[in-house]
């Protein structure tokens, strides 16, 4: 396998005169391509959704791959790639090598790019019986533990949550557009979920769908959507900056939730986060992860 | 009622490298008539409008009115879009703020001015204001530590302090790397202080740099006959509002952006978290 | 305050009709089982009981988002300022949260006035409503910023067994009632509102174990006692007690560009000093990087270095902060919340020795 060397990555994208606070008013787009490895393409569907809203959008960006959305074939150049799901196979390893060779940026599109997302759920089980579950021949297919993109390739920056969030992804072309860093929250979801005003439904609702709520411990980025219509967090943004795992394993055993909804809720979407994964074995220890992530 | 978050405009009408990642710009308003008055150790809040907003020393001398001058090093979004601006370019700038150097109850006196890397910035508006009114001030000392020689702000002007009658300059760095001529000192910015020549007890010390550089400065100023009073150190924070009201730049009851950045030694060891104070 | 006029009112509507008629109104109103500070309107009932809302009523005053500024790109730039000339009434506001407005009127004036809040802080009419009855998280008392407030409203309630009484205690509040020709209230009455608020005072058992005046010895006699150890180890650091509090005003400015990429705007937004990002500088350093940092800088900002800095203490007492920690309540033997500055110093009062032994994730306490 022969695979070209990333180049030096420094983030200019062509914009060296620039004349009063911005290189916004530049008029070139930016070169973008979005892959799809292991996930539903449900982000993907979310980014037609938002150019519905939002066609000015496009107006930063020029897609040259896009699967969902366009007949064309890969282009080269890029600048920038998203890159949605997870890595489960060995091709994907070398396909996502290719990609960051070439671009400038390349972002994790997703929970399942960013954590593993739902497809994770299966490092918990061996990998023959995930594959006995699914095909009627598993002799026929090699499948391999789901890892999260920044697992092989540098990412330069996260887009988590299933599916991404509108204004996090405005947020993050108008930055790339604009060669500065967004803002990508690191507090947790609680925040966002007060500042709407909103009643807390960790204390106030019982019940694992109703109050078993992973706000204290996920990252923001939402604007606190489920929580704001009565839906307990189920941390699909994966963990926030500085997470207090064991705390939240403890108020859950106190509010008498099992050992067996705490791993669940933990492992839903960012199980292999080092800190999720933490609090997903903290309590119940039947079973050690097959994969667990260091922390970075 | 003026609106304090306004920021005026300002155009850059100099440019001049220090290092690799530092630069000085010289700022100017639009309007003319408006002036800059400063104490030398306060700090402008400049925007970028669209990127940010942050907090940079003024560096140039109080007494020139009609421009002033910040230098600036490449650390985030804000200053690297800064870095890219040329001459001619607008900035928006709100300030002074801050209460700066305590520079009137310095005259006449000896001064000592310890300062690491960049920390020299917010010091060198004193030490050109010395230089200009030579005779309202004692003897001037200024140790200047850097990691490299490359590191080192302001050497265009090292000639011109050195000329001036009771002014020294000592320099020392970290590392020098192979092949570059070092003539100076090498090591910890401490080791200078062994060549003051001042009378430590009734002189001043400012000091500006890395918490831990200026922890063991203080140290060894006390151990040396400084009195405790007498010790000044401006402290970096992150600051948004530069008035009080965003909460971020404090320092158990203190707010850096106005009961400081330039703290005497006795408010910093009354401050919690033992900043300075911790192994004097 | 000036001379009062006492008046009686036997329903609250056509007060908020009377309210309603030159200011945006806002009021507790129920909100998924709880209350919550939202616009209200002649339908509308809002809570005169001591609500321990989810926000406090300063984000009417100080908005959650605000938009300081907006901003036009082009040769040079162009910086519009937003209007707010608009009237806005708190329509059963308690003792305690117009205390806090009092203690920000010092954040956000001072020698550097806050242009944004003060517009609105003039324009705003207040109609607070004394608390018959303390909620279980509350202790007013210990700060004297409640049942009862004494002075700084517009207009004041008191529920009575029959109606209310109603006090004006500035001319903005005489102007709203003037129209309303209400009777005159009797001596009864006040001696009414007095015993209830007596009651009210009584049956508030939760009190501060050390007095107002003593906190600041106290705690920087105990800035490293061994108690914050385990107890900020429990938190989450989410910020909840931070948001919901009614003196805490730390915010944060972003600028936004919109995508037409010649105009945006700079807005400020809550924050929370509990967050890591708060005191993060350039190249990651981090003045307040440990849990156990910002868990002191929250609790002694609030019970002692805002007094040092406003004169006005920064606790107020209403319990928002007790009710709304996410952390499991139960830990050593008492059912307690991790936020309640009174469960806090009751831990700190205890001797050190205590302490030593407690095992905790990180290992035990030498």
């Amino acid at each position: 396998m022969n695979l070209k060397k990333p180049p030096a990555r420094t983030l200019d994208l062509k914009r060296t005169e620039v004349k009063l606070t911005a290189s916004v008013n530049s008029n070139d787009k930016v070169k973008t391509a979005l892959f799809k490895f292991t996930c539903c393409a449900g982000c993907q569907f979310a980014l037609l959704y938002f150019f519905h809203q939002l066609p000015e959008t496009l107006e930063l960006l020029d897609f040259v791959y896009f699967k969902m959305a366009m007949r064309k074939e890969l282009e080269e150049p890029y600048e920038l790639a998203f890159v949605e799901g997870g890595v489960s196979t060995p091709e994907h390893i070398e396909q996502l090598k290719a990609i960051r060779s070439q671009a400038k940026v390349l972002v994790a599109f997703g929970a399942c790019a960013a954590h593993g997302g739902i497809p994770s759920i299966k490092n918990w089980q061996t990998e023959r019986a995930v594959e006995e579950n699914v095909y009627p021949d598993p002799l026929l297919v090699s499948s391999i533990k789901v890892s999260p993109i920044d697992e092989f390739v540098k990412v330069d920056y996260h887009l988590r949550g299933c599916p991404i969030d509108e204004v996090e992804f405005m947020e993050l072309i108008r930055s790339v557009a604009a060669d500065k860093s967004p803002y990508i929250r690191g507090h947790p979801v609680c925040v966002e979920c007060k500042l709407r005003n909103n009643i807390c439904i960790l204390l106030m609702r019982e019940g694992v769908q109703e109050g078993m709520c992973l706000g204290p411990v996920t990252r923001a980025g939402c604007r606190a959507v489920c929580t704001s219509n009565m839906r307990a967090c189920f941390g699909c943004r994966g963990p926030m900056s500085n997470s207090n795992i064991p705390e939240m394993v403890r108020t859950f055993m106190g509010k008498g939730f099992s050992a067996k909804d705490i791993e669940m809720r933990f492992t839903e979407y960012a199980g292999l986060s080092a800190e999720f994964s933490e609090g997903a074995r903290a309590y119940y220890g039947r079973k050690t992860p097959y994969y667990h992530r260091k922390a970075a | 009622m003026k609106n304090p978050y306004i920021v005026e405009p300002a155009v850059i009408t100099g440019i001049r490298q220090e290092t690799a990642e530092t630069k000085t710009y010289t700022l100017e308003f639009i309007e003319q008539k408006r002036g800059l008055e400063f104490i030398p150790g306060q700090f402008n809040m400049i925007s970028l409008l669209g990127i940010g907003e942050g907090p940079f020393s003024i560096t140039s001398s109080p007494l020139q009115r009609n421009k002033f001058e910040h230098t600036i090093r490449l650390v985030g979004s804000l200053t690297k879009a800064l870095d890219r601006l040329s001459i001619g370019s607008t900035v928006g700038v709100r300030g002074p703020y801050g209460n700066g150097w305590p520079v009137d109850s310095v005259k006449n006196k000896d001064i000592v001015i310890v300062a690491g890397g960049v920390g020299l910035a917010p010091l060198r508006g004193l030490i050109n204001l010395v230089a200009e009114q030579r005779d309202d001030f004692g003897e001037i000392e200024i140790m200047y530590g850097s990691r490299k020689p490359d590191n080192l702000i302001f050497t265009s002007e090292y000639g011109n302090w050195r000329a001036v009658p009771n002014m020294r300059l000592f320099l020392t760095v970290d590392e020098v790397p192979k092949g570059i001529e070092w003539p100076y000192e090498q090591g910890v910015v401490t080791n200078l202080l062994g060549f003051s020549r001042i009378d430590p007890s009734n002189a001043f010390a400012f000091m500006c740099g890395p918490e831990i550089m200026m922890r063991f400065i203080a140290r060894s100023l006390i151990i040396r006959g400084f009195a405790e009073k007498n010790i000044f150190a401006s402290l970096e924070r992150r600051m948004e509002c530069g008035m009080a009201k965003c909460g971020r730049c404090m320092i158990g009851p203190k707010y850096v952006c106005i009961d400081g950045p330039v703290f005497s030694y006795p408010e910093v060891k009354a401050l919690p978290h033992n900043l300075l104070t911790a192994i004097s | 305050m000036k001379s009062k006029s006492a008046l009686r009112l036997e329903n609250l509507d056509i007060l908020i009709e009377a309210v309603l008629q030159k200011h945006l109104t806002y009021g507790p109103l129920a909100k998924d089982g709880e209350y919550a500070w939202q616009k209200i309107d002649p339908k509308s009932n809002p809570y005169m009981g001591c609500a321990v809302t989810m926000l406090p009523a300063k984000h009417i005053l100080q908005p959650v988002w605000q938009d300081i500024y907006s901003f036009k790109f082009g040769n040079g730039f162009q910086i519009k300022e937003p209007e707010l000339a608009e009237k806005i009434a708190l329509f059963g506001i308690s003792p305690c949260d117009v205390n806090s407005i009092l203690a920000l009127d010092r954040v956000f004036g001072g020698r550097l006035i806050d242009p944004y809040y003060w517009k609105r802080r003039e324009n705003t009419l207040i109609v607070a409503a004394n608390c018959t009855e303390v909620a279980g998280e509350s202790f007013c008392t210990s700060w004297d910023t409640g049942p009862e407030l004494y002075s700084n409203y517009d207009l004041l309630i008191t529920e009575l067994s029959d109606g209310y009484l109603l006090e004006v205690g500035s001319p903005k509040g005489e102007d709203v009632v003037a129209v309303l020709n209400l009777p005159k209230a009797t001596q009864d009455h006040l001696n009414e509102k007095a015993v209830r608020l007596n009651a009210a005072r009584a049956a508030t058992k939760k009190k501060l174990p050390v007095a107002p005046d003593d906190l600041h010895r106290f705690l920087k006699e105990r800035f490293n006692h061994p108690a914050w150890v385990p107890n900020s180890d429990a938190c989450f650091s989410c910020g909840n007690c931070t948001i919901a509090c009614p003196t805490c005003y730390c915010f944060d400015i972003r600028d936004e560009v919109m995508p037409s990429r010649s105009i945006g705007v700079r807005r400020s937004e809550w924050d929370s000093c509990q967050l890591l990002e708060f005191a993060e500088v350039g190249f990651h350093a981090n003045f307040r990087r440990l849990r156990i940092d910002r868990f002191k800088h929250r609790t002694i900002h609030k019970l002692s270095w805002m007094k040092q800095q406003y004169g006005l203490t920064g606790c107020v007492g209403c319990g928002r902060c007790v009710r709304w920690c996410p952390s499991w309540p139960e830990r050593r033997g008492r059912i307690t919340s991790l936020a309640d500055p009174v469960e806090i110093v009751t831990d700190l009062m205890e001797p050190s020795e205590r302490y030593e032994g407690i095992e905790r994730p990180g290992g035990v306490i030498a």
